[in-house]
């Protein structure tokens, strides 16, 4: 009894000391904790961000954490809440952003960004979803670091078998459709059997930039109301169902496998995908590439989303953790800038158009994503409960349009009552 | 001394109960009451948590789903490891081979599991619709359909889990004496009546105690539809689990998650309990 009573007071003593603590950093310098969730990429950021950066900057000393996705998600919801911190430097998503903003989690970074950085140097229409409210007079909440435009990516040997060029600026939907029909082959044996497009449900893989192209919309321009219902929001998904229903060009979504997995079966000569995609089919055993999707009746509209890096609140040296932002967003060394942001473009244009990464890993049409940036016009699909909205009124109403269950005109209404109620629910404070 | 010493080991499962079981299971019945996003403090709204649930059509949706699954699942699971205990039963060379090769899914994980029967299903590549194909049937869109999807998780689930129920079916089993199959043969019973009169009522405590778990377990089915279908095509594979995860961690809806959290254990409880009450005109007590 007594050894036990020991050990207990032992361990209490030990624990109050702080004995066992890891004690971290060189004294004399500052020290900066950078957080991300890019695990598979660990290494590179460390050899090819971090360490330059430390080299370049001798008074900063830079810890890492790489954290899972999922996890990382949680552990930056619950900081913010609580007022705590995960780290000073912070990798944000577009698709949390709105909650890490609505509470202040980041500090304002303009005062820095006007005096070390232009806007000339950036792709800056890609900037107000990092803004707070998501308005282009918000403060910038994050460096936004990398982008994500829809493509279209096609199967060059499907392309090829069937004789039909490969996309280009001058595709039109009419004429993709055209190739789709083409490229489509309802052979009795699955093995054989080719689709000319493979569409999705989610409100990010290819339907939006249609709608959105043939001059509908989805979410008000200040995101606080619904657009499912207008005339030409309902004629565009109207289009997209008869891709399935009435042309029966594409088959009807999986939702066992996202769109990038099935597309690298080799089975579907096109999908509009973000082009994060490319990374996925890097080990593809087919030939492909992409392209910018065709324009519609309304130009060339793109969806906005990517990834920023923020300062914490409770960051204590914002001036050293602003370095290191810098030099995340800019990076000097260009090397690795093609895998960096989960292979996101890069906004800061030198490093867009730099070679190392127009002709990274995976090799295709970088140029044409380039260049897909200068010339359509990007939306945001961002707002308070968009997940809720997306999860239980656009993907199921989607599913049973796509699938025939139910009329475009039904499912659209039915969309646009659960997004209103949403939004109701989750009101940008002021 | 001795119960103060006693207390004192007992101390820390104390602490870790308190603190890790009761601890949430009182604090998530209060935030049921409350509106709580994780951002500001949680507000006191009453019951409204649970009457927007109970007015809210995919609630029901949801809930008919999980119903349906554990009504597939359920009976076909408990019948399927029944038939595989009854054949590895069997004192024969190599039934032990048998017996790991159906318990093998048990121990597989059901992440990966279920990717690969999500792969197994895929309508144009799937291995099940490739072997339909040689037959020459055009294999269903089992994940795509929202008329199928459900079917074909319970029946991956069953796949996956049907192993466990076999081993405690095997136990039940080595615990009937044989001396009334001998009486009964003797008799002239056939092989079938002998299963109908002497094993299913001299195992029916064991089929209540399998009965009970894989009901629960059937209404907490989560993995599969996380990975398999995320709750689609449509909801149609949107089960309650699923639900509340969804609810808190996706839409940070903490008050609205609590909630439905009860209710989801008012579900279990009552279904449950019904199993109980029915138990007395089917198992035999001995």
């Amino acid at each position: 009894m007594k050894s036990f009573a020991s050990l207990l007071v032992l361990s209490v003593l030990l624990d109050v000391c702080g004995c066992g603590h890891n004690q971290t950093g060189t004294p004399g310098k500052v020290h900066i904790k950078l957080v991300h969730f890019y695990l598979d990429q660990k290494d590179t950021w460390q050899h090819d961000v971090v360490d330059p950066f430390m080299k370049a900057h001798p008074g900063i000393e830079v810890d890492v954490e790489a954290i899972p996705y999922g996890l990382y998600t949680a552990k930056i919801e619950a900081a913010a809440a609580s007022g705590s911190s995960i780290g000073d430097v912070v990798l944000i998503d577009d698709w949390f952003n709105p909650d890490i903003f609505k509470r202040n989690y980041t500090i304002p970074l303009d005062s820095f960004y006007h005096r070390d950085l232009h806007d000339s140097d950036f792709f800056t229409q890609f900037f107000t979803v990092w803004r707070k409210g998501n308005v282009p007079s918000g403060p910038l909440m994050a460096m936004p670091a990398s982008g994500g435009v829809t493509a279209l990516f096609y199967n060059k040997d499907l392309f090829d078998k069937a004789h039909i060029p490969y996309p280009d600026t001058t595709w039109t939907y009419a004429t993709m459709l055209d190739a789709a029909h083409r490229m489509t082959n309802k052979a009795s044996s699955p093995q054989d059997k080719t689709w000319g497009m493979i569409v999705d449900d989610g409100i990010f893989p290819g339907v939006d930039t249609y709608i959105y192209s043939n001059g509908g919309k989805i979410l008000s321009d200040d995101a606080t109301k619904s657009e499912m219902t207008s005339p030409a929001t309902v004629a565009a998904v109207q289009a997209w169902v008869d891709l399935v229903q009435k042309e029966h060009v594409a088959p009807p979504p999986d939702p066992s496998v996202n769109l990038g997995q099935q597309f690298m079966l080799g089975h579907a000569a096109m999908m509009m995908h973000i082009d994060y995609a490319k990374t996925e089919l890097a080990h593809a055993t087919f030939h492909w590439d992409v392209a910018a999707p065709p324009k519609g009746s309304g130009g060339l509209m793109d969806r906005e989303n990517g990834q920023a890096f923020g300062i914490a609140k409770t960051c204590e040296q914002p001036d050293s953790a602003w370095e290191l932002v810098k030099w995340i967003v800019t990076l000097p060394t260009t090397k690795g800038v093609s895998n960096l942001y989960f292979s996101g473009m890069p906004l800061y244009k030198p490093l867009a158009y730099s070679s190392e990464y127009l002709d990274g890993e995976p090799k295709c049409s970088r140029r044409a994503l380039v260049d897909l940036i200068t010339s359509s016009h990007v939306f945001s699909l961002v707002s308070l409960g968009w997940q809720e909205w997306r999860d239980h009124g656009f993907i199921p109403n989607m599913d049973d349009m796509l699938s025939g269950l139910t009329s475009v005109h039904d499912g659209c209404a039915a969309i646009d009552a659960k997004m209103t109620e949403v939004l109701a629910r989750n009101r940008p404070t002021p | 001394m001795r119960s103060r010493a006693a207390y004192l080991y007992l101390l820390p499962i104390l602490i870790g109960l308190t603190v890790f079981t009761a601890g949430p299971i009182v604090a998530s019945l209060g935030l049921s009451f409350t509106q709580f996003d994780i951002g500001a403090a949680p507000k006191f709204i009453g019951t409204q948590n649970y009457s927007e649930f109970l007015n809210s059509a995919l609630f029901w949706q949801v809930a008919s789903n999980t119903i349906y699954y554990a009504l597939l699942y359920v009976p076909s699971s408990i019948a399927v490891s029944l038939g595989l205990a009854l054949l590895v039963e069997k004192r024969i060379r190599g039934i032990a081979f048998f017996r790991t090769i159906f318990f093998l899914p048990v121990v597989t994980s059901m992440v990966a599991a279920a990717i690969i029967w999500s792969w197994m299903y895929n309508s144009d590549v799937g291995l099940l619709n490739y072997l339909l194909s040689m037959i020459g049937i055009d294999g269903p869109k089992w994940l795509q359909n929202p008329h199928s999807a459900l079917p074909a998780i319970a029946i991956m689930s069953i796949w996956k889990n049907a192993g466990y129920n076999m081993m405690i079916f095997l136990a039940g089993l080595s615990n009937i004496p044989k001396d009334y199959y001998e009486a009964a043969r003797l008799d002239g019973s056939s092989a079938w009546n002998r299963f109908l009169h002497i094993t299913l009522p001299m195992l029916s405590p064991v089929t209540f105690f399998v009965l009970v778990v894989t009901t629960i377990g059937a209404f907490q089915v989560f993995e599969q539809t996380f990975v398999m279908t995320n709750g689609g095509p449509g909801v149609s594979t949107l089960t309650l689990s699923y639900y509340i995860w969804q609810t808190a961690f996706r839409f940070f809806n903490l008050g609205g998650a609590s909630a439905l959290g009860y209710l989801f254990f008012l579900l279990v409880l009552a279904v449950t309990a019904l199993q109980f009450l029915a138990r007395k005109k089917w198992v035999f007590q001995q």
